[in-house]
């Protein structure tokens, strides 16, 4: 121990040099000064352990001077040495900031020693305290700092996914729709991120807490791997589960940890795998203290994450789950994150009662297993329970050119339950569904379709209001295609339909025909907004769309390329609608060709464009704008499908058949009066040509009527309206008889 | 539950709409142009505004600009019934973000229905 003396009087400075020389113990090595000011050097240089005053002659040091040094060199123990027996004085330097005084009468090399040793002990104590004062005023702010934080990442976040689900929920085009979900993605996922830190540090100062809630493990898992598949796609990957047919699905425990630890080693995974399939494992773990599962309350379930990626070196496997860090590899630009990941999944298995560990093999991949305990809830329901309680008495049309395929995927469903029915190919498939329409039997549930690409199947389900997973602005009674892998079937299955249990029980099936067999179309129209349209609402079929923008163009695609269909617009430059299918019809003569359906799209309801698209060679005319359902309708009925006419074309059918909304069957009588006096109206304007108000009426009756369900007052009100539009008079009087014709058919 | 406010020169609308909309249990009312819907905003700010864009003189898109350029008025929803379709449906589609839900004419009264339920459940 340095000690500094600080006397004037040579006498002291004797005293104290024989008896620290003298004492036993850690050696003291002394310094002296006659001064303060001179002593302040050596202070200053922080080598001095403790401070020897002397009041010398004395002379009473001054307070203040205690209290100075005090200040200035809080950490340095000081000991007054008084000339008399003062304890007085020697209480008031100690108040002043000394650690103690001693009687130089008393000095010998044990006191001195002694005393000197315990002044040091005393100022580490005094600083001690002060350090954990500060420590936990510090603790204390970063909680309150990650409160505050949290909060305020938290509200500009959830302001971004708030308006990001917003615009979701307006119409968008597909494009927009899919930079729409990008954002959203992307925002959860950096919401995940900031949660984790957020985590890591209210775990640390003891804040972290867990739920206890009922939760379907199956629906977590799903949910879970759904959210990453974007990401693992990206990369190019697949992310696939299996759970074990005895493990418990609905459990008791914080279903928000578990995904939370399942999403970071996924992540992992996903970062570091470049191909392959990036797998979960859900098994039930035999637990040695409880082995017959009727007695206890809840299991270990557990987790295993596979990986083919570039695995991770064996003495790093213990290393990794520890705060901070990550393994350095030759491509350390992929390690991106702050590493905080794994420790907090240790962090949480381990509340959660398991524990988690890691096996790999570099160059091969890895694997994360974690357990975790949860209670079980009053449902003992397992997985294979829950397979076969959705799958059971689903009625399953599987469609498989190949026989034994075909049955060995029936026999497997109906293993769960399922009632199968095997279809041959696409007509033996309509025939039986229509078969089941005509005995007013339910619909299919689902149908499987066998696919060209070995070990994939495909589901068309009905489309309903399935956010994420069907086409947004869908007509929901379409069918929707899902490829999945054979091996999944049952998996994909359950997971496909559990939540739409509901709108199946609903949905009523759309003629199949149009979804199975694509069809290539060529499209022919100068709009641009007509084209939009149509490819729009095929879209999401497997027709094929191609687009010509005059006749010309038309005629030298028709010429190249094999079509099943030719959609015709009748009012083009450069060569219209008649002439291009008039110089089709020759060049298919001419070259011995097989005859292409072609149906005309005529802007207006008149009959003479309709005769002469019919004259020069077309099969059929559509007038614009074109429902969706005539056009498919229209698709199916021209294309190589050849399906009869009995259930297509539904508007025609509904035209006939007037079914009115029963909640305004009261307001019918005053719907017929109005178009009553309408047609006294416009046989007024008529007389004067006053096309405006032709127009005006013409437009309101085909507002109107489809809402009672008057669906011909609807069309015929449209027609009057283009009529008029195109100032064509005799074809809005030829309308208007029609209309007055109609409304006597209904009510004479 | 919800004030809507129909604005609409159709007397046949004016009537029909409000038994359409009657299931949902909102108060409904009605006005028969731009004019007469501002009389209504004056005194009370419906939630929503269902405005036929088939009224004569452009008097749906007129009354759409007054709402927007009124702070208080603004509160309040737009759907838009429009019984045009195809071409002229794109460039009110264009205009879409200063209305919040459109519906085209004729509409199936359960679909009237879902759409103003939707709209009327997004939050402003």
């Amino acid at each position: 121990m340095r000690v500094l003396l600080v006397s004037e009087d040579p006498t002291s400075l004797q005293l104290v040099k024989s008896a620290l020389a003298g004492s036993s113990g850690e050696p003291f090595d002394l310094e002296v000064a006659d001064a303060l000011s001179v002593g302040r050097r050596l202070l200053d240089s922080g080598e001095i352990d403790a401070l020897l005053m002397d009041s010398g002659d004395c002379r009473r040091v001054e307070l203040d001077a205690i209290r100075d040094i005090r200040e200035t060199y809080p950490a340095i123990p000081m000991v007054v040495l008084t000339c008399k027996d003062d304890e007085e004085f020697g209480v008031a330097a100690v108040r002043a900031g000394a650690q103690d005084h001693i009687f130089r009468g008393v000095v010998n090399s044990r006191s001195l020693a002694r005393t000197l040793r315990h002044a040091y002990e005393r100022q580490r104590v005094r600083e001690l305290v002060r350090s954990k004062a500060a420590a936990e005023e510090a603790n204390h702010a970063k909680s309150e700092f990650i409160a505050l934080i949290s909060h305020e990442i938290r509200t500009p976040l959830n302001a971004i996914l708030g308006m990001a689900e917003v615009l979701d929920e307006t119409k968008l085009t597909s494009e927009q729709e899919e930079y729409v979900q990008v954002f959203r993605k992307s925002g959860e996922a950096l919401q995940l991120l900031i949660e984790d830190i957020l985590d890591l540090a209210k775990a640390e100062v003891g804040r972290l807490a867990l739920e206890e809630t009922e939760f379907n493990l199956v629906e977590v898992v799903e949910k879970t791997l759904d959210f990453l598949a974007l990401k693992a796609n990206e990369r190019g990957l697949q992310l696939s589960y299996t759970v074990g047919p005895d493990v418990p699905v609905i459990l008791r425990g914080d279903p928000h940890r578990l995904r939370q630890v399942l999403i970071n080693l996924f992540s992992n995974a996903i970062k570091f795998s470049n191909e392959g399939i990036v797998s979960l494992t859900v098994q039930k773990e035999r637990d040695p203290e409880h082995p017959s599962p009727e007695t206890n309350t809840g299991s270990t379930v557990h987790f295993a994450v596979l990986d083919t990626g570039i695995g991770i070196p064996p003495d790093k496997l213990e290393v990794i789950f520890d705060s901070f860090t990550q393994v350095r590899s030759a491509r350390s630009r992929l390690n991106e994150g702050a590493g905080l990941g794994l420790s907090i999944c240790r962090r949480l298995v381990q509340m959660m009662g398991g524990r988690i560990w890691a096996e790999s093999a570099l160059g091969q991949g890895s694997t994360f297993h974690f357990t975790v305990y949860f209670g079980h809830s009053q449902s003992p329901m397992t997985y294979r329970g829950m397979l076969r309680a959705a799958l059971s008495g689903m009625t399953i049309l599987i469609v498989d050119a190949n026989p034994d395929h075909g049955r060995l995927l029936a026999e497997r469903l109906s293993n769960w339950g399922a009632q199968v029915t095997e279809a041959g190919d696409a007509t033996q498939a309509l025939e039986d569904i229509r078969r089941r329409q005509h005995a007013n039997l339910d619909p299919y549930k689902l149908v499987i379709l066998s696919s060209p690409i070995p070990d994939i199947v495909q589901l068309m389900v009905p489309c309903a209001e399935w956010s994420g997973r069907c086409p947004r602005g869908q007509d929901t009674r379409t069918y929707m295609v899902v490829p999945i892998a054979e091996s999944r079937l049952a998996d994909d299955i359950v997971s496909v339909l559990r939540e739409t249990a509901d709108s199946l029980a609903t949905a009523t099936p759309e003629p199949l025909g149009q979804a199975i067999r694509p069809a290539r179309i060529l499209l022919v129209d100068d709009d641009a907004e007509n084209r939009f349209v149509v490819e729009s609402y095929l879209k999401w079929t497997p027709h094929r769309v191609d687009i010509a923008t005059n006749g010309l163009e038309a005629l030298e695609m028709f010429k190249s390329e094999q079509y099943a269909l030719v959609l015709m617009d009748v009012r083009m430059p450069v060569m219209n609608g008649h002439e291009a299918t008039r110089a089709i019809r020759q060049w298919e003569s001419r070259e011995g060709k097989n005859r292409t359906p072609i149906i005309a799209l005529t802007a207006f309801a008149l009959s003479q464009e309709a005769e002469e698209s019919m004259a020069s060679g077309c099969d059929a005319h559509l007038t614009k704008p074109l429902g969706k359902r005539r056009l498919l309708g229209a698709i199916q009925e021209y294309t190589a499908m050849g399906i009869p006419q009995d259930t297509g074309d539904m508007d025609a059918v509904a035209s006939e058949l007037i079914q009115v909304e029963p909640e305004l069957e009261e307001f019918v009588p005053m719907f017929l009066e109005n178009r009553r006096s309408d047609v006294l109206s416009l046989r007024d304007a008529l007389a004067v040509s006053d096309f405006d108000s032709i127009e005006r009426v013409g437009h309101r009756m085909k507002g109107l009527g489809g809402i009672y369900g008057f669906h011909r007052v609807t069309e015929i009100g449209r027609a009057i309206e283009e009529a008029a539009q195109a100032k064509e008079i005799d074809s809005a009087r030829d309308w208007v008889d029609r209309l007055h014709e109609h409304l006597q058919t209904i009510a004479p | 539950m919800a004030t809507i406010a129909v604005v609409d020169d159709d007397q046949e609308i004016r009537q029909i709409v409000p038994r359409i909309l009657a299931p949902l249990g909102h108060k409904v009312v009605t006005a028969i142009d731009g004019v007469a819907a501002e009389y209504l905003l004056d005194k009370s700010v419906p939630d929503l505004l269902i405005i036929d864009l088939s009224m004569p003189r452009k008097g749906g898109w007129d009354l759409i600009n007054a709402i927007h350029q009124n702070p208080e008025w603004s509160k309040a929803k737009i759907m838009i019934l429009t019984a045009s379709s195809g071409f002229v449906e794109r460039s009110i589609m264009s205009r879409l973000s200063r209305v919040d839900s459109y519906v085209t004419k004729p509409f199936k009264p359960e679909a009237l229905r879902d759409a103003v339920r939707e709209v009327l459940s997004t939050k402003a």
